[in-house]
């Protein structure tokens, strides 16, 4: 098991970060798209707000905002790809779970994230001003981080599961890792929006990580205690993430009835 | 061969798998919708949305909405050109391609129009309430305006989206790389959504070899009130000349590209 987990792991940091030079056309390329994205920023700021601490709002955003997209974009669909590919077929007859090609995939996603958020810093301390980000609560840091990691997880399999089930496109998977940070308060502090979206907000496990890590960076004032967010926010993505992992069996367990669903180039 | 013979196999191609998967019709809706969403939210953070309109003298939403479905608009005229050959090898129609007769302009000429249609419905559906809400009955005409101009804007595009093609997949077989790091480039120097009049007079100029880029500066003149009947014809007269002058380049350099594929040979997958 351990040496097909070091298999994968091998296979996919070769892919995406060693061959040919993949890791400075990928930094490079990830700068100049943040600094697409970064740069209307000035055009909003208020000689009144510190430049810092607005760089430090939207350093948090592009953190969640990059851990979406890698939940959806490089884990979920790596599913999709072994689809297209026809490999997903021989992969089940091996006998490996497919929860496995996820564990072998996720450092190589946080090291990307990893290196993406230190251009990103570069940028933003280039354009605009460097983002102030310091550890003002390391509990809620931590509770944060992993609130986030296990919510990711149980997003991207749910993701990859409604892909093997109905063989979900491109577009969707785009427009879901845009809204929902947006919806769930990745982007702006929840005590900024109106009421009932705050509530809708809390209804899903997505809003806890953001408000901590928000709150443990940068010392934003969150919309429920700490205390109550972790207490809310850890049993209910590690319930998020029970639950995926049933419907990730559900949808292997249906495509060896039923088959691989047909599927499309993008 | 002619223009009509290929855009009719393009615009077949390209309406049956748009057709075909409605999840790309929703998204062509929601898209510029969900960037504007992205930049107003932490333009909130940032520094709120009256100091941008007190600044630019247009709403936040307006502006980004324009610049979102703009931004769209000009990525889909360059990103099908760019990214063509790499879709070819996949569907191993490239060397089929490479033994067609048709002229090479005419051909992304017509690969670009077919992906522009939709942009024009898009344009009108997202951009008309939203500046009718803004501007009045007056908004809707100026909607008009925007889409045909951002539509022109993606057309536009075709030339340089050629040059840089061709060259990136000269330097390497694997162009789809360079072509990763100048998509993104070349919607900075176009100036979506810093717009280019901000920047220094050095960059300014250079950006003025994109033809799309005067055309978007035009877009932003008018939503800020700053736009005079001489500033848009100069500007207008800037595109149309690069846009004419680079055609031809963009035709060689993909003719050259094409060239040594068919002395190396195409790779299959």
């Amino acid at each position: 098991m351990i040496r097909s987990l070091l298999a994968i792991l091998k296979a996919y940091l070769t892919a995406s970060l060693l061959r040919n030079k993949a890791i400075i056309v990928g930094v490079l390329q990830m700068a100049l798209w943040m600094t697409l994205l970064i740069s209307p920023m000035i055009l909003f700021s208020r000689p009144s707000t510190p430049r810092e601490v607005a760089a430090a709002y939207a350093f948090i955003a592009v953190l969640v905002f990059m851990s979406y997209n890698m939940a959806g974009w490089d884990w979920a669909w790596s599913l999709r790809q072994m689809m297209i590919r026809g490999i997903l077929e021989h992969y089940i007859i091996s006998g490996r779970p497919v929860i496995m090609v996820y564990v072998g995939l996720m450092p190589v996603g946080l090291l990307w994230v990893a290196l993406s958020l230190a251009m990103v810093y570069v940028i933003m301390a280039i354009l605009y001003a460097p983002p102030a980000i310091w550890v003002h609560d390391p509990l809620a840091l931590i509770a944060g981080f992993a609130c986030l990691l296990i919510v990711l997880s149980g997003y991207s399999l749910i993701l990859g599961s409604s892909m093997l089930l109905s063989g979900t496109s491109g577009p969707v998977v785009e427009i879901l890792s845009w809204i929902l940070p947006i919806a769930t308060g990745g982007f702006t502090p929840l005590i900024m929006y109106p009421e009932i979206l705050r509530i809708i907000a809390l209804t899903t496990p997505f809003s806890y990580p953001a408000e901590l890590i928000r709150y443990g960076l940068i010392g934003t004032m969150p919309v429920l205690p700490t205390s109550t967010l972790i207490m809310i926010g850890l049993p209910y993505s590690l319930g998020f993430l029970v639950m995926a992992l049933l419907l990730l069996h559900y949808s292997i367990h249906k495509i060896r009835r039923e088959g691989v669903k047909a599927i499309g180039i993008m | 061969m002619g223009l009509r013979e290929i855009l009719w196999a393009e615009w077949m191609a390209f309406y049956k798998d748009l057709t075909r998967r409605k999840s790309l019709i929703v998204s062509f809706i929601v898209y510029p919708y969900i960037l504007t969403l992205l930049f107003v939210i932490m333009g909130l953070a940032v520094g709120g949305l009256t100091s941008f309109s007190q600044r630019f003298h247009v709403s936040a939403i307006t502006f980004f909405l324009t610049m979102s479905y703009l931004m769209l608009t000009v990525l889909i005229g360059a990103d099908m050109i760019m990214q063509r050959p790499s879709s070819d090898m996949w569907a191993g129609t490239l060397p089929y391609i490479l033994a067609s007769p048709a002229p090479r302009i005419l051909r992304y000429l017509a690969v670009a129009l077919p992906m522009l249609a939709p942009f024009i419905v898009q344009g009108i559906i997202c951009l008309t309430p939203v500046y009718v809400y803004y501007y009045g009955v007056e908004g809707a005409v100026l909607a008009l305006l925007v889409v045909f101009l951002s539509v022109l804007a993606g057309l536009f595009m075709v030339p340089i989206a050629m040059v840089t093609m061709g060259l990136a997949y000269m330097v390497s077989e694997e162009g789809w790389r360079i072509i990763n790091i100048a998509r993104p480039l070349l919607l900075i120097l176009v100036g979506v959504y810093y717009p280019r009049y901000l920047l220094p007079l050095v960059f300014r100029v250079a950006t003025m070899v994109i033809p799309s880029s005067s055309i978007v500066e035009i877009i932003q003149y008018m939503l800020t009130n700053n736009l005079t009947m001489s500033l848009a014809s100069v500007l207008l007269g800037v595109a149309t000349a690069s846009f004419i002058l680079l055609l031809p380049i963009g035709g060689k350099t993909v003719t050259r590209w094409e060239e040594r594929l068919r002395f190396k040979g195409v790779k299959e997958y």
